[in-house]
């Protein structure tokens, strides 16, 4: 199910967000709403770790992970490093991985079996995660977007790319990942999916701008709502998204 | 140098288009995509069912076939070093390359991949000249290996450069200059002007800055009869040249280029005329320079200029210089990647030692090994007590005395004398002797030098000044004016700043006579003058004898004067009654009972004596 | 879109009267209202002048108001522009506008007329019977118009009761007979509370309803019903149903009454359908067979029921609905909205530039999906709380269902009892300013105890708090207090007490410093006061100031030997010996110089010109400084009854005593 929040009035709950099947991790704000709404729907369930990067609210942007593990970058202090590893769960390992483009969040786009990557990501960065998250690696650019984190969301189940990429891409996404891929916008209109929203294999968290029909796109694709498959994109929805952008 | 294009040259020779090396791939890419455009036909959905048929199974950064279905397949294109250097190049905006090239790319460095592509270009070995260094407007050939260039806009429609064909044909053309009431235009054929017309009306105000159309677009209609007028005016010239325009209509549709230089809000009056000159007809130009007034002469000069062709010397010398402008483009880009890199934490290792190196190599550019001069004595043979003596001879101007000093040396030595004499230098200012001669007005010695030794008046000190204008007095200034009169050829002058000599003035038989009459008549004026004045000082002198004699008489002895004037036949003369003054008949008078007076102090002095 | 927004605010038109008096006291109150007689009569014509352009601007603003706010026909939607023509008559209205804009015009020509006058009147009461006559004119014109004046309040107020459609969205449009259900079905489908009656007629004008289906709205128009009648003989309230009919691009969803309760038979209504079925050109058309429950159409005679097959068979759906069961509503319903839908879309499509569409739209539709060639499996990893968590949630959803028709609502509230964890965000509201977010609360270790246990900070390789001493600020008190006692204790006074050579010969030269300076003090008090007297400089004593030889003498004083032979430079720098002369009493030496004489003295040598002059000068300068000038040049004029002190009404009090 996709849900509405935002993280202090702004809608990119993906920088300040980092959402896997087995943890949470949320960047330390002022107020504790955001926070809250992602406790009540999923503290249940996975532990919800407040936390900060640097010291910096932006750790969906800089962090990676999958159910696995979580690869921080370089500026991690120490300290962070100990409270995350108490609040995260044994089984999760950790590793704080030293590389030039140090946005983590940015370059890699993970799920739990396979992650594509920015294209000059170094060597020990890419073992990294096939020893840690446990993974298969793949390089792409998507179109002309070097930045494959910011541009596209991805769970085990779907995967939704920016609008701007053309269908060849899809395409090859699809053969690489093995899972449908679709281009679309989240925020009303805005091209940075990756940044806009979190997604796991059963919630998915949008900002408060996203139009409804966007909300339907971002289900369908994730298999988190009452219509399931993303053939529903092709079809039921497929007038209503003309009819919209026209 | 310039060159005309109908010059003989050209035809021997060839003449090759300038080796330059882009890429003439963009040009195809670009065809093809207004080909699509145009292309509406394609339907839709066919053609996006095109793009993902399953036949068009591709990686779409190497653009190579794979054939999705096999897993394994895909696994080791994607992780293979080929594909990763596929998308560092994509990235980078460089052309990707197909698996044969990188095969044989891999063997040399990779290290290109790291670093800018400006600097890849740098380690080519061909001189590439960046196309964009190249003025537009203007097209280059190579003739005998020289470099020339051409304006483009003699090239017709369909060519893309300069060719053999250019020079050959005749430079047929259709000129049409209209401009502030004034319009000329010419047809030429053969090379010849076979068709012209010219014509002036008045539309523009001499203050007004444009026509009058203009100044009604922007302030709303002027009502003067003026602007009337010049309304009728613009609006018949338009159907005049209209008029022209279609009667030269078969001329205008052969013709192979159009030059047409109007003001932009104009130019309707050309398409609107159905003379041929369509709206978005490419043989239309506009005249690359400037032209002056509108009339015939003008368009000839204009065919001529367009004629023209510019000589930019050697091919190699050309390149060179073309390559020389690459590097310190790509100096200052460098310097603003540093800039940006500063700012923005860009890192590389490699980069990092590279530069380091470069710098430290630049550092010791400023150090360099100064050769130390020796000094060479140029006059060995004259020792110091020598010069002294020679100097001290010269300050007491004694041209003697120095005469002998000179024999004291042996005649093979006498050059070097001669040569002291002339260059030697002393401080403060690094005169030379003649500098310091003329300073001193040592007239005598300032002769000797300058005849027998002769010294070169030329020479400038260190305040930049020949010893002419060192010179203290007049006469030394007159014996340099002699000399220089004397040897007329011998130096340049003006670098002396010695003055020719006052000519004397030579003057006629007649000549003379005149201004021995003007003085004459000059003198007798003078003697008139002083003549007059004497005269007038003498009457002024009875006049006031007179006034104050009158003035003491009484009263009745006044009345009495006046009295026997009268009875004498003679004018009155009223006088001021205090004072004396003859009062003229015009200048105001004051008067109290009958009394008259000269002025109002009289008036008041006399009355206070007579209460 | 923007046009009808207008129709709500266009300014109300007044009455002819009400126009009148308002312009008039208007007129009255913002002009000038004091004019004497013995005024200039150029004053007087400009006061009455005013007053006549004063009214003829006021008139002429508030009828151009009128006329540009008021919609042209040509300009707005054809739609629009048929609908006024019904209602308010295309002709009417124009002429109404007409009127006005002839009313103005004349307006401007009688100012005109009059201000020209005005420049022969030559007495003030001339001239106040000119304005009398121009106003008076002016106003009887507004008499004139006053019945349209009073049309276009009308048209006014029902213009802006007008529903606001918007002709270009998605819009269905209910038609059909009188009384078959077409008000009933809207209610139902909308938000819309149409008055449903039992009476034909209950609907005199169009209504709209919104709708959302498919994350898009919607729009339907509710139409008065239509007679089976041609077209001249309709009245206006059916005329309004066959404009919107006519001019909006919408799908048709035509009523029927299967009961034959609205008294026609089904033929009846058939024949009207194909009479109005021209208008039905290009759109989506869908019959909608109301009131089945009172009668079903199987139950329908053959030959009624043949005519609808019938018509199924030329392709037109048939539904058969019931408004009061509420069977068949949602399916008319879809199938309308689908078919209009995809109408647009597909001239979307093809009205568009293909690259546009391309790249933005077909885009977001194309799905691309694997084709799975791999044994592996990438499953979804779903922990099993989730599925407990949404059943929780449905039943309790199901517990306190609500009767809801927007199934597109997406947002399922949270379901929390007394069991789900209290809330960060509750825990803030309560605390208030005493909250203070606890990270350490939630660790995951092997013994919770230590979870509030201090990590140890490590920065460059050392240990932090090997650096922080916590007691610091204790030594620090500590050490100043020793301080302290030893201050007292005398440890830091002066060692010069110590009795060996060196600091006994200093003290010696101190003090001998010491006796110098005060001698040195003594010697030029005594000094200043000799000097004091009048005339007695003493003259030797500046000679000894300064002088080589009393520097000589003192420094050998004080044991320094100098030659002051060799200083040279020290010559130069001492008191000149000074001449035996006298001083001028009242100049100073150094002014010795002859004083070039005044320049007054100079230019006019003879002492009775420089009187004279004098004199004349002063006379010049007496009436310059009577005025309190400068000079000739300051000529500027002072305002002594500036304009904005002396015009203008007055609040309160009279203007006698400004």
């Amino acid at each position: 199910m996709a849900l509405r929040v935002d993280y202090e009035g702004s809608n990119d709950v993906g920088v300040f967000c980092t959402l896997t099947n087995s943890y949470c991790l949320v960047g330390v704000g002022g107020t504790q709403n955001f926070y809250s709404i992602l406790e009540a729907e999923l503290s249940d369930i996975i532990p919800v770790v407040h936390t900060s990067i640097a010291s910096t609210r932006i750790v969906g942007r800089v962090t990676v992970g999958n159910r696995r593990g979580l690869l921080v970058p370089n500026s991690t202090t120490d300290q962070e490093l100990q409270h995350l590893r108490n609040s995260l769960p044994d089984e999760v390992k950790i590793r704080r991985v030293d590389e030039r483009l140090s946005a983590l969040g940015n370059v890699i786009a993970c799920n739990d079996h396979v992650a594509i990557v920015h294209a000059e990501i170094s060597q020990e960065t890419e073992q990294a995660l096939v020893e840690v998250l446990g993974v298969e690696v793949f390089r792409v650019s998507l179109a002309q977007n070097a930045l494959v984190g910011s541009y596209c969301a991805l769970s085990s189940q779907g995967c939704l790319v920016a609008a701007r990429t053309p269908p060849e891409t899809q395409r090859e996404l699809a053969a690489l990942l093995q899972i449908p891929v679709v281009a679309g916008t989240v925020n009303r209109g805005s091209e940075l999916i990756g940044a806009g929203m979190v997604v796991n294999d059963w919630v998915a968290f949008c900002g408060l701008d996203s139009t409804s029909t966007e909300l339907s796109v971002v289900e369908s694709i994730f298999k988190l709502g009452e219509q399931g498959a993303p053939t529903s994109i092709s079809n039921q929805l497929r007038d209503t998204l003309i009819e919209s952008m026209l | 140098m310039k060159y005309n294009l109908k010059s003989l040259e050209w035809l021997e020779g060839s003449i090759e288009k300038l080796q330059l090396q882009s890429t003439s791939k963009n040009q195809e890419e670009e065809d093809i995509q207004e080909d699509a455009e145009n292309d509406e036909s394609v339907s839709l959905l066919l053609e996006w069912k095109m793009r993902i048929s399953t036949d068009s199974d591709k990686c779409t950064t190497c653009e190579c076939d794979i054939d999705f279905d096999d897993r394994n397949a895909i696994v080791e294109h994607y992780k293979s070093a080929w594909h990763r250097t596929n998308l560092r190049r994509k990235n980078l905006k460089i052309s990707v390359m197909n698996e044969e090239e990188f095969e044989n790319y891999d063997e040399n460095d990779e290290q290109l991949l790291t670093s800018k592509p400006s600097e890849n270009e740098s380690e080519d070995e061909e001189q590439e000249i960046d196309e964009c260094l190249l003025p537009s407007g203007r097209s280059f050939f190579v003739h005998n290996k020289n470099v020339f260039s051409v304006s483009k806009a003699i090239l017709h429609v369909d060519e893309k450069n300069v060719s053999f064909s250019t020079f050959t044909r005749p430079f047929d053309c259709v000129i049409i200059l209209f401009n502030g009431g004034h319009f000329a235009a010419g047809v030429f054929e053969n090379d010849r002007l076979v068709l012209h017309k010219s014509f002036h009306r008045y539309v523009a105000r001499a203050k007004q800055g444009g026509v009058q159309s203009q100044y009604d677009s922007s302030h709303g209609n002027a009502k003067s009869a003026g602007a009337a007028l010049r309304r009728y005016n613009e609006a018949k010239m338009k159907e005049e040249i209209q008029q022209i325009m279609r009667s030269w209509k078969e001329k205008l549709l052969k013709t192979r280029l159009i030059f047409i230089r109007c003001a932009s809000y104009q130019k309707a009056v050309f398409f609107d005329a159905e003379a041929g000159i369509l709206r978005g007809d490419e043989r239309i130009r506009s005249v690359p320079f400037e032209t002056k007034r509108p009339n015939i002469e003008e368009i000839h000069a204009t065919w001529n200029r367009l004629q023209w062709v510019e000589e930019h010397g050697e091919l190699n010398e050309f390149r060179e210089q073309m390559s020389a402008l690459n590097e310190r483009k790509k100096k200052v880009q460098q310097k603003f990647e540093k800039k940006a890199r500063k700012q923005f934490g860009d890192w590389d290792e490699k980069k990092e030692k590279e530069r380091k190196k470069r710098e430290e190599e630049r550092k010791t550019d400023h150090v360099k090994v100064r050769v130390v001069e020796q000094k060479i004595d140029r006059w060995p043979e004259l020792n110091d007590e020598w010069r002294k003596q020679a100097y001290n001879l010269i300050r007491l101007d004694d041209v003697d005395g120095i005469r002998k000093h000179i024999q004291t040396i042996n005649e093979m030595h006498r050059e070097q004398v001669m040569d002291y004499l002339r260059n030697a230098r002393f401080s403060p200012n690094s005169s030379t002797f003649l500098h310091i001669v003329a300073a001193k007005e040592l007239l005598n010695m300032l002769k000797f030098l300058l005849n027998e030794i002769s010294c070169d008046p030329t020479s400038k000190d260190e305040t930049g000044r020949p010893p002419y204008s060192l010179s203290a007095s007049k006469q030394t200034k007159n014996v340099f004016i002699d000399f220089r009169v004397e040897n007329p050829e011998k130096y340049t002058w003006t670098r002396t700043h010695i003055p020719e000599p006052a000519k004397p003035v030579i003057l006629s038989v007649e000549e003379e006579l005149r201004q021995s009459e003007k003085k004459k008549e000059k003198k007798m004026k003078q003697k008139e003058n002083a003549k007059i004045r004497k005269e007038e000082e003498k009457k002024e002198e009875q006049e006031r004898i007179e006034r104050e004699r009158w003035a003491k008489l009484s009263e009745r002895e006044k009345r009495a004067e006046a009295c026997e004037r009268r009875l004498a036949g003679l004018p009155p003369i009223s006088r001021c009654q205090q004072c004396g003054l003859v009062l003229a008949a015009d200048s105001p008078s004051f008067q109290y009972s009958h009394f008259k007076f000269c002025s109002t102090q009289c008036v008041a002095l006399h009355r206070k004596n007579n209460p | 879109m923007t046009t009808f927004y207008n129709f709500k605010r266009i300014t109300v038109v007044p009455t002819a009267p009400e126009l009148k008096d308002v312009v008039l006291s208007k007129t009255q109150r913002k002009t000038p209202t004091v004019v004497h007689r013995q005024y200039s009569i150029g004053r007087i014509r400009a006061f009455y002048a005013r007053k006549i352009k004063f009214l003829q601007q006021t008139l002429h603003d508030k009828l151009t108001q009128i006329i540009t706010e008021f919609p042209k026909m040509e300009e707005i939607h054809p739609f629009y522009a048929d609908l006024m023509n019904i209602l308010y008559d295309r002709d009417h209205y124009k002429i109404a506008l007409g009127q006005m804009n002839t009313a103005r015009h004349l307006i401007d020509g009688i100012a005109r007329e009059y201000v020209r006058l005005m420049k022969y009147a030559d007495s003030l009461y001339r001239c106040k019977m000119l304005k009398r006559a121009a106003l008076g004119r002016m106003v009887k014109l507004l008499k004139r118009q006053k019945s349209s004046f009073e049309y276009l309040e009308q048209v006014r107020q029902h213009l802006s009761r007008l529903p606001s459609i918007d002709p270009a969205t998605r819009t269905l449009i209910l038609c059909g007979f009188p009384n078959v259900g077409k008000s009933s079905f809207i209610n139902k489908v909308t938000r819309a509370d149409v008055e449903v009656q039992p009476y034909a007629f209950t609907t005199k004008a169009l209504y709209v309803g919104h709708l959302d289906y498919r994350f898009l709205r919607w729009q339907v128009i509710d139409t008065p019903g239509i007679l089976d009648q041609p077209l001249e003989d309709r009245n206006t309230i059916e005329m309004q149903a066959v404009t919107a009919l006519a001019h909006l691009k919408a799908a048709v969803l035509f009523m029927m009454d299967v009961s034959e309760q609205c008294d026609r038979s089904i033929e009846e209504q058939l024949h009207l359908f194909e009479s109005i079925r021209p208008l039905f050109a290009n759109k989506p058309v869908i019959i909608g067979l109301n009131k089945v429950d009172i009668r079903h159409r199987s139950e329908l005679p053959a030959e009624k029921a043949a005519l609808l097959d019938q018509l199924e068979k030329e392709g037109i759906p048939i539904v058969e609905t019931s408004t009061l069961t509420q069977e068949g509503i949602m399916t008319l319903r879809d199938r309308a909205c689908d078919e209009l839908l995809a109408q647009r879309v597909e001239a979307k499509l093809q009205a568009k530039k293909i690259t546009t569409v391309e790249d933005s739209v077909l885009n977001r539709v194309f799905v691309a999906y694997p084709v799975p060639r791999d044994e592996k499996v990438r499953a979804p990893f779903i922990p099993a709380g989730v599925a407990q968590k949404r059943a929780a949630a449905k039943k309790a959803a199901a517990a306190n269902a609500e009767n809801s028709m927007d199934v597109d609502d997406q947002s399922v509230a949270a379901f929390r009892d007394e069991n789900t964890r209290r809330l960060e965000r509750e825990i803030e509201l309560e605390m208030e300013d005493d909250y203070i977010l606890d990270l350490k609360k939630h660790y995951l270790l092997k013994n919770p105890d230590e979870k509030y246990d201090v990590v140890p900070e490590i920065w460059e390789g050392h240990n932090l708090s090997d650096f922080v001493d916590p007691e610091i600020q204790q030594k620090l008190e500590k050490l100043l207090k020793e301080e302290e006692l030893l201050e007292q204790a005398g440890e830091y006074e002066s060692d010069l007490d110590s009795d060996d050579d060196e600091t006994k010969e200093k003290m010696k030269l101190a003090l001998k410093i010491r006796e110098k300076e005060k001698l040195l003090t003594l010697e030029t008090q005594v000094n200043k006061r000799l000097a004091g007297r009048a005339g007695s400089r003493v003259l030797s004593s500046r000679k000894r100031e300064r002088s080589m030889s009393r520097l000589e003498h003192e420094l050998g004083e004080l044991g320094v030997d100098i030659d002051t032979k060799k200083m040279k430079n020290l010559q130069g720098q001492c008191a000149k010996p000074q001449l035996g002369k006298k001083m001028k009493v009242g100049r100073s030496r150094s002014l010795s110089a002859v004083r070039p004489a005044p320049r007054d003295e100079i230019a006019i040598p003879d002492p009775e010109a420089r009187h004279h002059a004098v004199k004349l000068r002063n006379k010049a300068m007496r009436g310059l400084r009577r005025e309190a000038k400068k000079g000739e040049a300051d000529r500027h004029v002072y305002d002594l009854k500036p304009k904005h002190l002396f015009c203008g009404k007055r609040g309160n009090g009279k203007t006698d005593w400004r």
